[in-house]
């Protein structure tokens, strides 16, 4: 009888997640061109198409990349993307960049501006996330992972085949909270105002591997989770070398 | 006879003493197994070799292949100042090999060495990060454990344009 229970518990998780036509749009801006830290943000990008792959693995969702890469991360490409970009109210839209970053002391808010290489220009990260917000997303995450410095002129846990099924559905039940579940704004950058970000050079940057490593952690949780608490280890992680900030707006009241 | 006896006694510990003294006024070579991974045999040598450095003022040039330009004269770097810039460049632990920062490169102060090789040196006070240039080649790396070394000592060299 127990086990009838808990395998009707099973599929009723399943369809619940499977039931959602939410969609994830990840538009990563690569800048694969920032001197010195090449090789770090290609290996930024293949951990997030790993990441990928699990989030749609584990809540049926299906993920839209978009990446802008090297020299093809333009304004005159990636802007007029994000204007046209069709998001339904159901959806989750990931922002990700990295490279290198920086501020002034004009700066009024207290985001990095992002530097893309390519095109020698900076963008403020408030910028794309006030574009995207307005198309009201289901959920909001925008991480710029990047120096936050001032400057004068203007200018993984490994993965392993899961040992039951009890493990699966709990995965499959965090996973579903944090990307179907979950609504609001996300904005996070990796280190606070005047302070570096730092990124291991054959590995990739330091908080994307943090953040990352706590998604891995916290999805395998029995009690459940949340960005908040994501946010919280992937700072203290990184604790020694920068200090992220983040404002999470969010609830889990999405069905 | 006892007289003798002091006098000679006297010179071997001076000998003793005196001998391993003179030692430590010669060169000695550096070790620097690190540095010479990243940045290579003759840039290292470059800047060892060079009896006369000079240092001048820099900016950012983002849309020149160099990326940087020199907007000051050049002037002779004090000796006392040269040999501390030596031997802060040229040690392995005044630099982190394993990480980096994700900053701009912001450089405002040069210096170049003409030794065998010539060596231009940026350095970038906001990132804490050095620019080690050569015969087309670039390198930077981070030098957050000696900064102020920098801060202290080179810093006020921009004072002087």
């Amino acid at each position: 009888m127990r086990y009838i229970w808990a395998g009707f518990f099973c599929l009723l998780i399943g369809a619940a997640c499977a039931a959602e036509s939410a969609e994830l749009h990840a538009v990563l801006l690569i800048d694969s061109e920032a001197e010195n830290i090449e090789t770090a943000m290609v290996k930024n990008h293949r951990r997030w198409q790993k990441q990928f792959l699990k989030i749609s693995g584990h809540t049926g969702m299906k993920v839209h990349e978009h990446a802008f890469v090297g020299k093809k991360l333009l304004s005159v490409e990636v802007l007029p993307f994000l204007e046209s970009l069709e998001i339904d109210s159901d959806d989750v839209v990931l922002l990700y960049f990295c490279g290198h970053g920086y501020r002034t002391k004009q700066k009024n808010n207290p985001w990095p501006y992002m530097c893309w290489s390519h095109e020698n220009i900076a963008i403020d990260l408030m910028l794309l996330t006030k574009i995207l917000e307005e198309k009201q997303p289901r959920l909001l995450i925008a991480l710029a992972e990047c120096c936050n410095n001032y400057i004068d002129s203007q200018s993984l846990d490994l993965v392993t085949e899961q040992t039951g099924q009890k493990r699966r559905h709990i995965m499959k039940a965090n996973y579903c909270k944090l990307f179907l579940e979950s609504e609001g704004v996300i904005v996070a950058s990796s280190s606070h105002p005047g302070e570096f970000s730092w990124a291991w050079v054959d590995r990739g940057s330091c908080f994307t591997l943090a953040f990352l490593d706590c998604i891995e952690k916290e999805v395998r949780q029995r009690d459940g989770t949340e960005w908040a608490i994501i946010f919280e280890q992937a700072s203290t992680k990184v604790r020694d070398l920068q200090s992220p900030q983040y404002i999470l707006d969010c609830d889990y009241s999405a069905p | 006879m006892r007289l003798e006896l002091i006098i000679w006694s006297a010179l071997f510990v001076g000998i003793l003493v005196f001998v391993p003294g003179c030692k430590t006024h010669q060169k000695e070579e550096r070790l620097h197994p690190k540095l010479q991974e990243k940045l290579g045999k003759s840039i290292l040598e470059g800047i060892e070799s060079s009896n006369q450095a000079t240092f001048f003022q820099v900016r950012p040039k983002w849309d020149s292949e160099d990326r940087y330009e020199i907007i000051s004269d050049e002037k002779a770097l004090p000796e006392d100042l040269q040999w501390l810039l030596q031997e802060t460049l040229l040690d392995d632990q005044s630099y982190f090999f394993n990480k980096t920062k994700m900053c701009l490169f912001v450089p405002e102060l040069g210096f170049r060495f003409t030794g065998k090789t010539e060596v231009l040196v940026l350095v970038s006070f906001s990132c804490r990060q050095i620019k080690f240039i050569s015969n087309g080649h670039e390198r930077i790396l981070d030098n957050d454990p000696n900064y102020k070394v920098f801060e202290t000592n080179f810093r006020e060299l921009l004072t002087h344009f």
